[in-house]
Order: C-alpha cells, then structure tokens, then sequence
C-alpha cells in the first residue's frame, strides 16, 4: 500500500508540461507504479483540455488555415514508425527490473560506486535533464545516512526496500519530497537493503566534517 | 454496409470530397458554435476527418480549436509567434492523427491538449538546447500513460470523465476555479495578475495551493 505521494501541483506541472526532465524522471517513476497518481494524472490531462476548449481564443493571423493546409501538403513521405527504443546501456543489474522499462529509454547509467561503507550510487544520464541530477542509491539494511539538510528540491521515489527519517517511514513505491527546510538522517530498515531513485536540483548539506568529506567524493553535487 | 477504404493520402487539395447526407456523421459540419464548440460536436468533427479526410470539418475545427491553441499556450508562458506556429502544427498532427482519435477514451480538448503540450515541449527544448537551463520532460507523453487500469471500477468514457471535472471546476467558487486555471499557466501570467490584482506574486501562489486542495476534495467527492 502507497502511502506516500507527489503533491497535485507536481502532478499537474508534469501532466501540462511545466516540469523539469530531471524531476519529471523520477515522478513518473512513481506515477507508474501508483494507480491512485495514474487517476490524478489523467484528470490533470481532462482538466486541462476543459481550459483549452472554454478559454478565450486569440485570432491567428489571415494566413493562418492556408499555412497549415501547406504543413499537411508538404509532409506526404509515410512516416517511418519509430524504431524500437534500445535497452539501456550500463544499469546495475539488480536496480533495472525495479525501473519502468517505459521510462528508460534514451537513458544510460554507470555501475554501482562506492560512496560509503554500505552504500553505493549510480549517476543515471536522463534525456534533457541537467548532469548529475538523478541517481539511483543503494543502502544496506540498517544502515543510517548522513544527517543531512537540502540545498533545493529532492525527489526520492523508494524503488525497494524501506527506510525512515523521523518524520515518517517510506516503504517501496512511496514518493518523497524534501526542500530546504528539511533537515533528515534516513535510516533504512533492517529487513531488507533499500534502492531509491532521486533527483537533487542542488547539492546536500551533511553536518560534521567526516560526511562533508564525503560528500565531495560521492558526485552529489553538481 | 459496404467497406470503407481510408486513403491515407495526406494532402487535403486532392482529396474527393466526401459524399454529403450519405454515410454516418457527415453533416455535423460548419455550424458549429465558434464561441462555444459543443464537445460531441468536436468529437463528430474529427471523426468526419478520420473517416473521410473531410476538408470542411477540418476547416471548422481549425476554426474553433487553433485560436484557443494560442491563447492557451500565450497565457502558459509562449510569445504570440511561437503559439500561432504551435496552433498551425497542433492542428495538422490533429488532420494526421485523427484516426487514433478514440471517443471511449477521450474527449477531443483532452486529446488536443496533450498534442499541444507535447509539441510545446519539444519547441522549449528547441528554443534551450545548448543552453544550460534544465529543459522540460514529456514523461506522460500519452493518455495511456496514466491509464489507471488496475483500480477496479468501470472505465467512464471519454466525454463522461470531461464532464465529471467540468462539474467540479464548475461548482468551485469563482476565485478557487480562477486559481486551479492559474496552475497551468506561467510565472509570467502569475506575475501579470499579480500586479493586476495588486497582490504580492507568493499569494497568487499560496492561492493556487489553496485551489488544488478545494478541487482535489471535490474530485474525490465524485466517484469515477
């Protein structure tokens, strides 16, 4: 049971074409795994047809349909159906099949990397997103992060396993957004190791020298 | 009934005309309202386009439906060339497109409006590529994207569900509808009512805040 969600302004930003690539990735990780945002999703779509077809008109120029009849006549080549997306190239093997293979198309990754004892990353190269902005993260169980406050925006979209940071616990499937006001030290579950992917718009802040050491190794910054 | 051969020839100019009065939905035709498309009207126009490449319901779609392109895609953020090109390419992928068109599953606004989108995204990448700005995603790309299949009740059909949210931005109070529009449109549009109104630009946004949770409330107050 999903108990944690994007917020409808997240979902309608990405419905209507306002969100970010990088961001976009991670909450249609979610959105695909959750029926409820599926239906959210789709009303945003609904909702903005009903705007388009009841807002008010601006007159396009006189020219306008006889243009448009030219775009139909200039393109009379079939149009080739687009070729079959290639599987992607470089994901860890264990973090692949916990990926909606929809999504995955065009984009690439890198093997596991050691950030930490217990934890590893992988930076994953997505379509017109900015560099190093979404990765996937792997914690072995019982393992406790850094605490750590946030420069911007972090999506995390909890792929398998669980974890929890005081505020609340976060099972796979659930979505979590943190901002510059949350300060948090997740710790994962002893059950099971956790796989999150996650989008950060600006580096995390780590409390205590060892993990602000750490954290410049870890490619968390960009 | 005889068999019906679409010709998938693209160009309008050389196209028979279709044979009027005979077959199924053709003389939906041209009298539709301009200043307020009934949407199964829309819908029989583009299935007249579908089924019998027919010029004049394409001509009455245009002219309803590209002016409300542009002005949809003008208040989400786009300069008034850019949302004229987007409204001329919205409505030829619509003349190329409508036999994918599929009343059970959609009404045509929704349809358009995601043809519209996705077509405003790949102008915005265009426009920033090379640029160091995050460019824009099209991870819904496709109503089947947030198909939710699995939940169970029975699928409403296209124009049911665009009435289901009609009903519910219509029974918001006028400012919490005017707010849920707001959502959709840019910063620029916020910052422009803003100044209209008089108010700071983070009320605008705490209004639309305040708009989704009254339309959330309402959505869930109606069973699908």
């Amino acid at each position: 049971m999903i108990q944690h969600h994007p917020s409808d302004q997240h979902l309608l930003a990405l419905a209507s074409g306002q969100l970010d690539s990088g961001r976009g990735f991670v909450l249609a990780a979610h959105v695909e795994r959750c029926g409820a945002c599926r239906r959210r999703s789709r009303e945003f779509l609904e909702l903005g047809g009903e705007l388009l077809r009841t807002g008010d008109p601006v007159s396009l120029g006189a020219e306008a349909f006889a243009q448009t009849l030219q775009r139909i006549e200039a393109d009379r080549a079939p149009v080739a159906a687009a070729a079959p997306a290639a599987p992607p190239a470089g994901f860890p093997r264990d973090a692949l099949p916990l990926l909606p293979a929809r999504l995955l198309a065009g984009c690439s990754a890198e093997p596991w990397r050691w950030i930490g004892p217990g934890m590893r990353c992988s930076m994953i190269g997505v379509p017109h997103a900015a560099r190093a902005s979404v990765f996937l993260l792997k914690i072995a169980p019982g393992r406790t992060l850094p605490r750590h406050s946030h420069g911007g925006t972090e999506f995390t979209q909890v792929l398998h396993g669980a974890f929890h940071d005081g505020r609340s616990r976060f099972d796979a499937g659930d979505f979590d957004e943190t901002d510059a006001q949350v300060t948090h030290q997740p710790v994962v579950t002893d059950e099971a190791e956790c796989i999150c992917l996650a989008y950060l718009d600006a580096p995390l802040r780590f409390e205590g020298w060892i993990a602000r050491t750490a954290a410049r190794w870890t490619g968390f910054r960009h | 009934m005889g068999m019906h051969v679409v010709l998938r020839t693209p160009a309008i100019a050389i196209q028979p005309r279709p044979r009027r009065g005979g077959g199924r939905g053709a003389p939906v035709l041209a009298m539709v309202n301009a200043a307020d498309p009934r949407p199964e009207e829309l819908a029989a126009l583009v299935g007249a386009v579908a089924q019998g490449r027919d010029r004049a319901a394409f001509a009455a779609l245009f002219r309803v439906l590209a002016p409300r392109i542009k002005g949809f895609l003008m208040r989400a953020g786009a300069d008034a060339a850019t949302a004229e090109d987007l409204a001329q390419e919205t409505l030829a992928q619509l003349w190329r497109k409508a036999g994918d068109f599929d009343p059970a599953r959609a009404a045509v606004g929704t349809w358009v409006f995601t043809i519209a989108r996705n077509l405003w995204i790949d102008q915005h990448r265009r426009a920033t590529a090379g640029a160091a700005q995050q460019q824009r995603g099209a991870w819904l790309a496709d109503l089947a994207d947030c198909d939710a299949a699995d939940d169970g009740a029975a699928p409403l059909l296209g124009e049911q569900r665009r009435e289901r949210v009609h009903a519910v931005l219509a029974s918001l109070p006028a400012e919490q509808a005017e707010a849920v529009r707001l959502a959709y449109f840019s910063e620029v549009t916020h910052a422009r009512i803003a100044a209209t109104l008089g108010i700071p630009l983070g009320t605008v946004k705490s209004r639309i805040r305040l708009g989704l949770a009254a339309l959330r409330q309402r959505l869930e107050g109606i069973e699908l």
